[in-house]
């Protein structure tokens, strides 16, 4: 518990960590701003285009539907941000000296780089409530900018499944980001797990042009798949790919999830430490 | 030495400690004694194998082959805990720059042995940091990231401090206050291994030194003793009589031993010679009489001992 407070404490003070958060709200408030503007400009155009336009706009602003489309729309983006976060956090200690200083005073090296990704993980969880909370108050007030009705906000029956989709939501980020976290392991350096991380994401999406029957075993598909279930066609570039099965999903990014946590544990047991 | 051995009265020993880097050897079979309680001087020119060494000792990277022992008794890659009796400071200090000192010294902390409470305060008042304490690190100067990093070493009282250029960026008021703490340190049992480049700071500070180079230990042994056995003596000579007193020193401590010298300021002096004596400097007195027996006196007669110049004939002598 003492490393874990350690690792929590230099997380929460860390730049990155605010900065990545605050890039994820601003896009959100500017994503449902531009909604609720785009629904206000729309009613004045009675074309077939801007009536269907506006029925889908209804659609993301009412409630309780519009809480899938919250949810579906920050754990993809998320996602993306998470692989940057895990990989900052994990190069970060290497750019910084930190893993000599922590393996010469003793400390076990693998359960150094878990608890640090615990809490990576345990961070990843508090953006995601704090960015599912604002997300919620933007969209309603998306929603009566655009004279939308929001009475449907407490509807029990979708209310009372938000934690499990929440959590949901969180597992798939949280495989994410131990992919970003494991790859900055391997690199030693933030940047070259940020740059890789990412690049992997968008090639995997790529690759569903080509190879979609396997694209939708690999872990950001997965980890999509594990979100659709909750979401409106949410998930990470999931473009023309079928989805998994949403259990089987759980079942392979927990597999993604541990087997990166692992690599990242041997990798860090087997580095020769001269930085 | 087998894995069981205990090695009583070293703190540190290596014994045939061998590492490379790919094709270049870093280590070459090194037997490493440092005895518990003393001031140990790791000196080395650059590429000796003195960080290597370090390193090996830290746990941060895996020795080819050979053995070593920590605090008396066997250690390995696997022998962590054996670490939490071993404070350090390994090249640079490191730290999270955007966290206060305090802070660092905190998370630095939650690693490896829990030290006792109240103690990050303490370090940071013994190493003069308590009113910079709560500023972030980006904005101390590299004398007071090295004073944060000889305080995270100290966080839990080690019994062994393993220092690599401890006085890299201090001032002199910090070099005078870092060498009292050492010494204040050494006398109260703890042993403090010192690689360092600054040789005179190593002269005033240990009892012991060891001069690696290429990867061998070159000289290891007591400071005093290698100063006394290593140093010389000069003597200041009217020139016509450089070379009776040549001859008389000669019998004294061989014809090998007696060379020209420079004056002082390592220039020719108008009106005098001078001749160095190759003998240790507490032989001084017998030099004075042999040329007092032969009818000669010298204007002027002084030893000399630095490490400086015994480090240079021991190595390769491209640096330190």
């Amino acid at each position: 518990m003492r490393l874990l407070r350690g690792e929590l404490r230099k997380l929460i003070r860390r730049p990155a960590s605010r900065i990545t958060l605050i890039i994820q709200l601003a896009i959100i408030v500017l994503i449902y701003v531009a909604v609720a503007a785009s629904y206000r400009t729309l009613t004045q155009t009675t074309t077939q285009n801007a009536e269907e336009s506006r029925a889908g706009i209804r659609l993301l602003l009412t409630f309780p539907g519009a809480y899938a489309g919250i949810v579906g729309l920050i754990t993809q983006l998320g996602g993306l941000l998470a692989i940057g976060y895990g990989a900052s956090a994990a190069g970060a200690d290497w750019g910084w000296g930190m893993v000599k200083v922590a393996v010469a005073r003793g400390e076990s090296r693998s359960r150094y780089i878990l608890a640090k990704l615990v809490a990576v993980l345990l961070m990843v969880a508090v953006g995601l409530l704090i960015t599912f909370v604002v997300g919620v108050v933007v969209a309603v007030i998306a929603a009566l900018i655009a004279g939308i009705d929001v009475s449907g906000l407490g509807d029990g029956s979708v209310v009372g499944q938000l934690p499990e989709q929440l959590l949901r939501g969180w597992w798939g980020i949280a495989e994410e980001a131990t992919i970003g976290f494991a790859i900055a392991t391997f690199a030693r350096s933030q940047l070259a797990g940020l740059g890789a991380g990412i690049a992997l994401y968008f090639v995997e999406s790529f690759s569903t042009l080509f190879l979609p029957d396997i694209v939708r075993y690999l872990p950001f598909h997965v980890a999509s798949s594990a979100l659709r279930v909750t979401t409106a066609g949410g998930g990470g570039g999931g473009g023309g790919v079928a989805a998994l099965d949403p259990a089987l999903s759980l079942v392979l990014v927990t597999v993604y999830l541990v087997v990166a946590a692992a690599a990242s544990a041997i990798i860090i047991e087997r580095a020769e430490i001269t930085g | 030495m087998t894995a069981t051995d205990v090695v009583d009265g070293y703190a540190v020993a290596t014994k045939g400690l061998r590492k490379a880097y790919g094709h270049t050897v870093a280590l070459v079979g090194l037997d490493l004694a440092v005895p518990t309680g003393v001031v140990y001087g790791f000196l080395g020119p650059n590429g000796a194998g003195k960080t290597t060494t370090i390193r090996c000792l830290l746990g941060l990277i895996h020795p080819d082959a050979g053995s070593m022992t920590l605090l008396g008794r066997p250690y390995t890659a696997r022998d962590r805990h054996r670490l939490f009796d071993v404070g350090a400071l390994i090249e640079s200090p490191s730290f999270y720059p955007y966290l206060s000192g305090r802070d660092n010294l905190k998370v630095i902390a939650s690693t490896g042995p829990e030290p006792a409470k109240g103690r990050v305060e303490e370090v940071l008042a013994v190493m003069g940091l308590a009113d910079r304490a709560g500023d972030s690190v980006e904005t101390y100067s590299l004398g007071m990231r090295q004073r944060l990093g000889i305080a995270a070493a100290l966080l839990h009282d080690p019994k062994l401090l393993i220092l690599d250029e401890p006085a890299n960026g201090l001032d002199p008021a910090g070099i005078h206050s870092l060498r009292a703490q050492l010494r204040y340190l050494a006398d109260t049992g703890r042993t403090i291994l010192v690689s360092s480049h600054i040789l005179p700071e190593v002269q005033q500070l240990a009892d012991v030194v060891g001069i690696i180079d290429r990867g061998h230990l070159v000289h290891q042994g007591s400071l005093d003793e290698l100063l006394r056995a290593s140093g010389g003596v000069r003597v200041r000579l009217a020139p016509g009589e450089l070379e009776r007193a040549r001859a008389a020193l000669a019998g004294l401590a061989g014809p090998e031993a007696v060379t020209d010298s420079e004056g002082p300021g390592g220039e020719p002096e108008e009106g005098a010679g001078w001749l160095a004596v190759k003998i240790a400097t507490e032989r001084a007195a017998e030099v004075n009489r042999a040329l007092a027996e032969a009818g000669i006196y010298a204007s002027g007669i002084e030893t000399r001992s630095d490490l400086e110049s015994i480090f240079l004939s021991l190595t390769t002598g491209d640096g330190t």
